[in-house]
């Protein structure tokens, strides 16, 4: 009876915490992986950057639009602020930075990472010296 | 006896699916990878005349099929019709990505979406993938 009882007590606390693990796991998968769509897409927004003509404010609007639209589809992710990007003379570079928050709370790895988690991004894109307009 | 083997059954389904999620981790990443890549490809502009504004969407889809293809393994890579929408998650069988390229005004899509293989499945875990990078396409003013 009391050897039931102990091994009761002992599935009761490794159970738990075999799932805690998982969660664990689970979380800090979604979290390189969310880091990793965050870097993709301002890489893509310096990119689309120096897709505009060059000295054109469009540059920012291109950046933006092209950031939003790939990191809307990742419903965990919520998109923060996009920074930099600006218009460019040719041969010049320009830099991104973007924010997001990855929220584990509607999800059950909630219990083990509570609150959102702030991430940043920075991507740098070269303009072509012979860039025209 | 029991309690240990629900401890041991427990034990294994969640090594099984840690194992799952890592592999389905990398798949993800590849997929993220590869549709960036196909984007800028797409974003690039094309040869021949009006070309530089011509987004080249036939170049995508190999671009991300190249980063994809050894992650993807036993995993059928179909890639659509220049300009064609992928179907929806429902319409791809199991096994199976379909990437695809599209435009819309100034904007280039690109997808990959479908079920991958994967090397250690689980009933009722279906892993689906559903990514997609969009870029403003390259301009010129005339």
């Amino acid at each position: 009876m009391r050897q039931s009882g102990q091994a009761l007590l002992e599935s009761a606390i490794t159970i738990p915490l075999m799932l805690l693990l998982l969660l664990g796991f689970l979380a800090l998968l979604v979290r390189v992986e969310a880091q990793l769509e965050l870097d993709a897409a301002t890489s893509l927004a310096a990119a689309a950057a120096i897709t505009a003509p060059a000295g054109s404010s469009l540059s920012v609007d291109y950046a933006r639009r092209t950031w939003t639209g790939t990191l809307r589809q990742y419903t965990y992710l919520r998109p923060g602020a996009l920074e930099g990007c600006g218009a460019y003379q040719p041969g010049q570079a320009v830099t991104c930075r973007g924010t997001a928050t990855l929220d584990y709370r509607e999800t059950p790895m909630g219990l083990i990472v509570p609150v959102p988690i702030a991430l940043a991004s920075v991507a740098t894109a070269r303009s072509s010296a012979y860039r025209s307009r | 006896m029991v309690e240990f083997a629900m401890v041991i059954g427990l034990f294994l389904v969640c090594l099984l699916g840690a194992m799952s999620a890592s592999l389905y981790t990398v798949q993800r990443a590849a997929a993220v990878t590869g549709v960036a890549a196909g984007a800028r490809v797409a974003a690039g502009g094309t040869a021949g005349p009006a070309g530089a504004n011509t987004p080249n969407l036939a170049g995508a889809m190999p671009a991300v099929a190249r980063v994809v293809t050894p992650v993807l393994a036993g995993t059928r890579i179909r890639q659509l019709q220049p300009n064609r929408e992928c179907p929806g998650l429902g319409a791809i069988p199991s096994g199976e990505v379909d990437i695809c390229a599209v435009r819309s005004a100034g904007t280039v899509t690109v997808r990959l979406r479908g079920r991958p293989a994967t090397a250690v499945p689980i009933p009722g875990l279906d892993w689906s993938l559903d990514l997609v990078a969009e870029v403003h396409a390259v301009t010129f003013t005339p």
